[in-house]
């Protein structure tokens, strides 16, 4: 069952902004640190996802596609 | 000084290390071996008792979720995750005993089988912090300021990461990162649960998703033998993602237990150096 495009893409800033608080945590010690580098690190991992699932949709409806 | 900059010497590493491997393969062991025999009694009942525990409330079925490893039809080593944390009597109970269910292909209805799960997947879980904690004892041990001993044992504060997720950063003085790393696990984890219907923490349906699930901790524990009656009535649009966030939240506690670990253990080397400087 294919849920919506918009939940899908909250869902993914949520993990994105946990995977960068423990990353982050991990390499600092200091709220400072943390915090400056939380959004970077957050924001990197949800584009490099959005753009592989971006790859993964037009591969799908073109090479991929069955009819194509 | 950074933390890379602070490490144990060569010595206590390898006690360490021999500690660590003790503490695996007999919970208890690596304290014995320290001279900590209230602890060593401590770990080795508590793991023993819900290893043995566990095995017996759900039949032995843990071993239709392990493979033997071997060469030539021997069994050298039966993996199974996580019981395996406890090694040597999870090696002995599967020498011993089969599961009733044959390897899964006859389901039989085991009235305390989530319970027996979880009890076993506690005690290996155990069993690995237990290493840790021998770990942090050793390397407390080995600092000579006299203040070594008030410091939280680094082992202890990766066991409080298990109990609660980021109780440990909290307990070290560290309260901005016990309160943000805790609070995104937690979060994680239950947004995950409820994508999933509160149904999805279910060993027979995903036994590796489920090893992952456990690593959440005292959270995790009670949610699976809370969740244990609750059922799907349909398929849901974003359960496997449920699946994944809960399944990320534990491996996520373990890495911050592991920041727990290292960061204390910074502050009792850290206050050794003090103490050479000032004995300078």
């Amino acid at each position: 069952m294919m849920g919506s495009p918009l939940v899908m893409i909250i869902l993914l800033l949520l993990f994105s902004v946990v995977l960068g608080v423990v990353v982050s945590c991990y390499r600092f010690d200091t709220k400072a640190e943390i915090l400056e580098s939380l959004p970077r690190r957050a924001a990197t991992f949800a584009i490099v996802v959005s753009m592989f699932a971006v790859v993964a949709y037009v591969l799908s409806a073109v090479v991929l596609m069955p009819a194509a | 000084m950074t933390t890379q900059d602070l490490a144990p010497c060569e010595s206590t590493r390898a006690q360490i290390a021999s500690t660590v491997w003790f503490s695996v393969l007999i919970p208890g062991l690596g304290h014995f071996l320290q001279n900590q025999r209230n602890w060593a009694l401590f770990w080795f009942a508590l793991c023993q008792s819900l290893l043995i525990g566990g095995f017996y409330l759900a039949d032995y079925t843990q071993f239709d979720y392990g493979n033997p490893l071997g060469i030539g039809g021997n069994t050298i080593i039966y993996f199974l995750i996580p019981e395996g944390g406890n090694f040597l009597t999870t090696q002995l109970f599967a020498r011993m005993y089969d599961s009733i269910e044959a390897g899964g292909r006859y389901p039989t209805e085991i009235p305390w089988r989530n319970l027996g799960y979880v009890m076993s997947a506690m005690s290996g879980l155990l069993s690995l912090f237990g290493a840790a904690h021998a770990a942090g004892m050793a390397s407390r041990s080995s600092v000579k300021s006299s203040h070594a001993n008030r410091m939280l044992n680094p082992g202890t504060a990766a066991l409080l990461n298990l109990m609660l997720p980021g109780l440990g950063h909290w307990k070290t003085g560290r309260k901005f990162k016990g309160l943000i790393l805790g609070s995104s696990i937690l979060t994680l984890f239950i947004v995950g649960m409820m994508l999933g219907d509160w149904a999805d923490f279910d060993r027979q349906r995903h036994s590796y998703y489920w090893v992952g699930q456990m690593c959440v901790g005292a959270p995790g524990w009670l949610s699976a033998i809370l969740s244990e009656s609750a059922r799907f009535t349909s398929v849901l649009p974003y359960q496997d993602v449920g699946l994944l966030f809960t399944t990320s939240a534990g491996f996520f506690n373990i890495v911050a237990s592991l920041d727990a670990f290292h960061r204390a253990e910074h502050d009792v080397l850290l206050l050794d150096t003090k103490s050479t400087e000032v004995r300078k």
